[in-house]
Order: structure tokens, then C-alpha cells, then sequence
């Protein structure tokens, strides 16, 4: 019964609410009416000094407010575009710095954050490395990345220690060689003569890495737990060096 | 020897056009009333001042030139000069009349409402206009023509919104009463 009583009463006072409105109309007809008898007589009239300088300062303030709105709603914009393209900075650099490490590492370094503090190898121990091979290292290197599959007769013959980078030579004694590089990412560049060579992508351990073959030599490049090694050969297919660089571990050595 | 004189319309900012439309007419319709035309200049600025701040009743009232514009302007000059004589008069301001105040606000259950609700629109407009004060008026075009709350009035012309609420209260309350008048007059003249 409320309900019906409600709605009875929003029913009259819409009806009313018309009416006032249809008067309201009728009334704003009247003015314009009266105006246009008015504007006969309108144009003897002569405004005086006072007035114009007062309609100055007014129509002045009223364009400056108008003025300051407008910037006011360009700087919002502005603000509201350069929002979304910082975020979508921001997304894309995060999701970049998380998957790629090349990337990662050039944040660290802009950022100056010690590279150190967020990635600790742990030389596994391991038999790979013989007794003889081992007293080929520097005393001071207590880890080292190593091939652990290697083709048949290959065996380190060389270590050297250029500072951040270093490098393994092995050989299999008869003037074939395949040489692996460490170094940290970002810090060298490895230059390729790409004339008559032919270059692809490869996937090492799931991640991504670059090869180059001609006639008579092989080179891949990749970049993982923050270093960037080559693997080097005069002699070995491509495939055969895929499946040297997927067995590089680090390995203890003292 | 002939001055040619060039404006460039888009230049001119639609405050100076406004005023370039309206003025000599509000000053010729504000002078009738107050016969002084320093109290009129006056006035004329203060509505100016008030319709060009609103942003909101600008838009509702469209064109710079339109009859709803020419209208209202012809409404306000005349609520405010009316308002203004009344005060250099020193009579009582019946537009601020605090006793009024204790009016208490209608409800649909009132006679009022029923009464408007079954009106049609049988007198002249100039009839209705006798019938209001000019500040009613001006509330009623700024309610029912531009759509504003009671809040948003209050604040247009100065007032308290309680004030507004009790002029609205008695603009249908003259209209309801001029109605069942009429009405009432029609249907003994039938009977008769």
C-alpha cells in the first residue's frame, strides 16, 4: 500500500513539476517579448566611463579564469598521457629486466648495483677435471666453467687469465682446438667477421644465443647466469657445439 | 572621408559578446525601474557578472542571442532593480522577508501539487506573470528551465537555499490558488 502511495505521490509531483515548467517557458516567451520593445528604444543610450572600465576589469578576470582552467585542464591531460606511457615503461622494463639477463645487466650497471650481491656461484665438485688439467688453472681461481661433455680425444690444455675474462683451450692433439670464453655480461664485446658466414639463433638451455659457421669454423655466443660466453672451434659442427655448451657447469677446481 | 572599421569575430571573446548584445537593453530595462542610471549601470553589472560565472547556465541557455537567453536576462534585471528599489526605498524587502522562512517545505500530499498537477495552461503567461514576483521568477527559470537544485540557486543569487525553497513553496502556492479561483469561477458561471 506504501509502495502504491509513493508512486501516486512521484506521480503528482512530476505532473506538477510540468506544469511549473510549461509556465516557466511561457514566461521566459513573455521576456523575450518585453526585450524586443525594450531594444527599440536601446540604442539612444549612452554608457558611461565608469561603466566601460568596470566591464573591462570584469570581462579581464572573467578571460583570465577561463585562461587558467584551460592550462589547468591541459596539464591534467598531459599528466594522465604521461601516466600511462611511464607505466607502460615501467611494465615492459620489469618484464624485461626478470626474463632477459643481458638486460638485467645493463639496469644493474646503470643503477650501479654491484652485480655480486644478487648472483652467487657455487662451483659444484666434480671429476670431471683430471688431476693434470687442474694444475693448468691459476691458484687463485677456486671455480670455473667447464664442458663436461666433450668429444672424444679433446682435453684442456690451456687457462688464461685476462682479468674479468677468461678463457679454456682445449685440444685433442692433433691442431684441432675449441676454446671457451667467460666473461661478465655487458663488460666485452665479441666481434664477429660475418662476410661469407652464416648466422642463426640458438637455444642453449633455454636461453637464447647467436651462432655463426663457415667452411671451416663455429662460433656461439650466449648470455647466462650473468656472463657471456663464447665457444669457439676450427673443427666441430654446429650441433656438436650445441651439445658442448649445454654441458658447461661450474665447477670447483681447488 | 569613410572610416572602415574591421572586427575579427573569432577574436572578440564571447564575454564581449554578450555585452555588446545585452547591455543597452538591460540599461534601458533597469533605468525604467530605478530611473537613475548609475543604480542601473549597477545593476546591469551584477547580472552580467552572475549569468558569465555560470559556466553550467551558459550552456543550458544556448545561443548568446536566443529568446531563452534574451528572456531570462529581461527576468533577472528586473528581479534584481526591483530588489534594489525596494532597499533605497527602505520599504520592507519582500524578497528577504526572514518571517517567511518559517514556511514549512510541500509535500505531494498537499493541495498545492494535486492542484498544478490537473492544470492546464489556460491564462495568459502575462497572467502568471502578474501573479509572481520577479525573484520568483528567476527561481523558477532557474529550476525548471536551466535545472539546477535548490543548493546550486541559493548560490547564483546570493541567497540562503532555505529561501529558495520558501519561494518556490509560494510561487506554487499563488499559481495553485489563481487556479481554483478561476476554476471555481467557471463552474458557477455554469451553474448560473
Amino acid at each position: 500500500m506504501d509502495d502504491l502511495k509513493k508512486k501516486y505521490d512521484d506521480a503528482v509531483r512530476e505532473r506538477s513539476d510540468a506544469f511549473m515548467k510549461t509556465v516557466t517557458i511561457s514566461i521566459l516567451e513573455e521576456g523575450a517579448e518585453e526585450y524586443e520593445e525594450l531594444l527599440k528604444n536601446a540604442g539612444e543610450l549612452h554608457l558611461s566611463d565608469e561603466y566601460q572600465e568596470k566591464k573591462k576589469k570584469i570581462i579581464a578576470s572573467l578571460e583570465k579564469s577561463d585562461r587558467k582552467r584551460l592550462w589547468k585542464n591541459r596539464w591534467k591531460a598531459a599528466g594522465k598521457i604521461a601516466a600511462v606511457i611511464a607505466l607502460c615503461l615501467v611494465t615492459v622494463c620489469t618484464v624485461l629486466t626478470v626474463s632477459v639477463d643481458a638486460f638485467r645487466y645493463k639496469v644493474f650497471e646503470f643503477l650501479k648495483i654491484d652485480h655480486g650481491e644478487y648472483l652467487e656461484l657455487v662451483p659444484i665438485d666434480s671429476d670431471y677435471i683430471r688431476e693434470d688439467e687442474r694444475a693448468l688453472f691459476p691458484d687463485d681461481w677456486e671455480g670455473s666453467f667447464y664442458p663436461t661433455s666433450l668429444p672424444k680425444g679433446f682435453a684442456l690444455i690451456e687457462t688464461f687469465d685476462g682479468g674479468a675474462i677468461k678463457k679454456l683451450t682445449f685440444g685433442d692433439g692433433e691442431d684441432h682446438f675449441l676454446n671457451l670464453t667467460v666473461s661478465p655480461a655487458g663488460e666485452t664485446k665479441t666481434g664477429v667477421n660475418n662476410e661469407d658466414v652464416k648466422a642463426s639463433e640458438v637455444e642453449i638451455n633455454g636461453v637464447k644465443g647467436d651462432a655463426w659457421e663457415d667452411k671451416d669454423t663455429c662460433l656461439i655466443v650466449w648470455i647466462n647466469y650473468e656472463h657471456q660466453f663464447s665457444l669457439y672451434s676450427s673443427t666441430l659442427t654446429l650441433d656438436e657445439m650445441l651439445k658442448i655448451a649445454e654441458s658447461v657447469k661450474y665447477l670447483k677446481i681447488k | 572621408m569613410f572610416f572602415f572599421v574591421f572586427t575579427d569575430d573569432k577574436s572578440e571573446s564571447k564575454y564581449c559578446k554578450m555585452y555588446a548584445l545585452h547591455e543597452r537593453v538591460m540599461l534601458r530595462l533597469a533605468m525604467n525601474i530605478l530611473q537613475d542610471q548609475g543604480l542601473a549601470e549597477d545593476v546591469v553589472q551584477e547580472c552580467f557578472l552572475s549569468l558569465l560565472e555560470n559556466e553550467k547556465l551558459l550552456k543550458k541557455l544556448g545561443d548568446p542571442d536566443s529568446p531563452a537567453t534574451r528572456g531570462y536576462l529581461v527576468m533577472m534585471v528586473k528581479s534584481k532593480a526591483i530588489n534594489l528599489y525596494h532597499k533605497i526605498k527602505k520599504q520592507k524587502d519582500v524578497i528577504n522577508d526572514d518571517e517567511n522562512l518559517l514556511y514549512r517545505i510541500e509535500d505531494a500530499n498537499s493541495n498545492t501539487e494535486k492542484i498544478l498537477a490537473n492544470a492546464e495552461m489556460l491564462m495568459e503567461a502575462r497572467q502568471y506573470l502578474n501573479l509572481l514576483d520577479p525573484m520568483e521568477i528567476n527561481i523558477m527559470i532557474l529550476k525548471y528551465y536551466a535545472g539546477f537544485q535548490n543548493t546550486e540557486i541559493a548560490a547564483i543569487l546570493k541567497i540562503d537555499s532555505n529561501l529558495v525553497g520558501v519561494k518556490l513553496h509560494r510561487a506554487k502556492k499563488k499559481l495553485a490558488t489563481e487556479i481554483e479561483r478561476n476554476r471555481k469561477q467557471k463552474e458557477a458561471a455554469g451553474h448560473g
